[in-house]
């Protein structure tokens, strides 16, 4: 395959994945996990009276789209995004860009990228991908959900990205301006990291971060009785496919933040941070264990109860709270 | 979790692809490891897909027994609702609920059934029949 310098980037995560590689294709040297750090991508977030799909929302990130720019921010490197409210002048603009040998970052609607495989393709519209260049017949690109780089046919590109719905797309393509290099990594891991701390620790809604996670343990207390079987497994299900299906490393980005903290020190020849790493990765051995007693209720294997699950959710809660105050007295 | 705990599963829902989970390796760093599926994660995604597939048998049969259009078993096979198919054809959502309808459906005129056509990349033929591969046998 004729790919001129572009090095595809296998990721645990889209979003993450593309920034790095956006960066790494630049020249500059940004991991998946230290942009998932330096972004703020960690989070929380349960939001019981909004459905999606039949399920309440829970999310283990930040916000779509934020991570890239964040990054960009803090690490002082220039970046443009467009996006278009018209689907021709959308595609123009991607093809011209793609004429100029810009590698650029795109959102698009999962459902339409027919080389994802099928049981995870739904109607999100936020999945983030790169365009490496236009072929005759679509284009060539990079999504580091896969190990390889994929072809992707004109029509179900211009139908990603300009699905509608929440989250649209509009088209967004955003690539890293000109020549830059990384500065202040010490000043962006502690802004990422404060950031993290902060929404975690002092939310002031309920629904997001520690108090979210305790939210969300008193939700699945309640489901049980307050639903039928089927949608009270369901729910649950959801709460786990979110930590593990969607790409996240493993435990809901639990890992890669930790494999952040570790890099991070090492970097920055910061034993605190090790420390930090060691703790957030006992964090997510915790998560994996709640996500098998979670399965197992849906699954009505063994004995385990939605109460017990509920009780190990609030106990994650606590130790996440412990780390965050950890970071928060000894780091920030 | 250690490089040599992360689960090798095979999971079929991956169709032979494999996802980065991370992992601590010996000398104390934290990579990407190549995962074929872990269990806990392929129950999760199947019980989704067969509540799908419940909804899906369901909206068949009241196509079936003529209650539904068959544009119905269309939307709920492309995983839309009336709200979200309505925003992306541009049409008011109670437009789409109305040609829910067999009468209202029988009556669309070839350029209407076409835009829905073209969206979920199907013929008129096929628009207008129900499937007969089912996903859930």
């Amino acid at each position: 395959m004729e790919v001129t310098k572009y090095n595809h980037n296998f990721a645990a995560h889209c979003e993450t994945g593309v920034t790095s590689s956006l960066f790494e294709n630049k020249g500059m040297e940004l991991s998946e996990a230290m942009s998932l750090g330096i972004g703020s991508g960690l989070f929380f977030l349960y939001v019981p009276f909004i459905k999606v799909m039949g399920n309440p929302i829970t999310s283990y990130r930040s916000f779509p789209g934020t991570i890239f720019k964040k990054c960009c921010k803090r690490l002082k490197v220039k970046f443009r995004a467009e996006r278009f409210r018209n689907s021709i002048k959308g595609s123009k603009r991607l093809d011209q860009l793609l004429k100029n040998k810009v590698v650029l970052g795109i959102q698009t609607n999962i459902y339409w990228l027919s080389y994802i495989p099928k049981n995870f393709r739904f109607h999100f519209n936020a999945h983030n991908l790169i365009v490496v260049k236009k072929e005759e017949d679509g284009y060539l690109v990079s999504d580091p959900l896969l190990e390889e780089v994929s072809h992707c046919s004109e029509s179900s590109m211009t139908k990603a990205r300009f699905s509608k719905g929440p989250l649209a797309p509009k088209g967004l393509v955003y690539y890293i301006d000109g020549e830059n290099s990384i500065s202040q990594v010490e000043q962006a891991v502690y802004q990422g990291i404060k950031e993290t701390v902060r929404r975690m620790l002092y939310s002031p809604v309920p629904i997001v971060g520690i108090a979210g996670m305790k939210l969300l343990s008193r939700s699945i207390r309640k489901w049980p009785k307050k639903l039928d079987e089927r949608r009270a497994r369901l729910y649950l299900s959801n709460v786990i496919r979110m930590q593990e299906e969607i790409g996240t490393g493993g435990a809901g980005f639990r890992y890669i933040y930790a494999g952040f903290l570790n890099e991070s020190s090492k970097k920055l020849n910061n034993p605190i941070l090790l420390e930090a790493s060691e703790m957030m990765e006992a964090i997510a051995d915790e998560w994996r264990v709640f996500a098998t007693m979670a399965v197992k209720v849906c699954k009505n294997k063994g004995s385990v109860t939605f109460d017990q699950v509920a009780d190990k959710l609030l106990e994650i809660a606590e130790q996440e709270k412990s780390f965050y105050q950890f970071l928060n007295k000894r780091y920030l | 979790m250690k490089v040599k705990d992360v689960p090798q599963d095979q999971n079929e829902s991956y169709e032979g692809h494999s996802k980065i989970r991370y992992a601590k390796s010996e000398d104390g760093s934290i990579v990407k490891v190549k995962s074929s599926g872990w269990k806990v994660e392929e129950d999760a995604t199947s019980l989704a897909w067969d509540d799908i597939h419940e909804n899906l048998k369901s909206v068949y049969f009241k196509v079936e027994a003529n209650e539904l259009s068959p544009l119905a078993y269309r939307m709920e096979e492309a995983l839309l609702t009336a709200d979200l198919l309505a925003q992306n054809l541009g049409y008011w959502t109670f437009t789409v609920k109305r040609h829910l309808k067999p009468k209202v459906f029988n009556g669309l005129n070839e350029k209407k059934l076409m835009k829905y056509c073209d969206y979920f990349e199907i013929t008129l033929e096929e628009l207008k029949t129900l499937p007969k591969d089912l996903p859930w046998k």
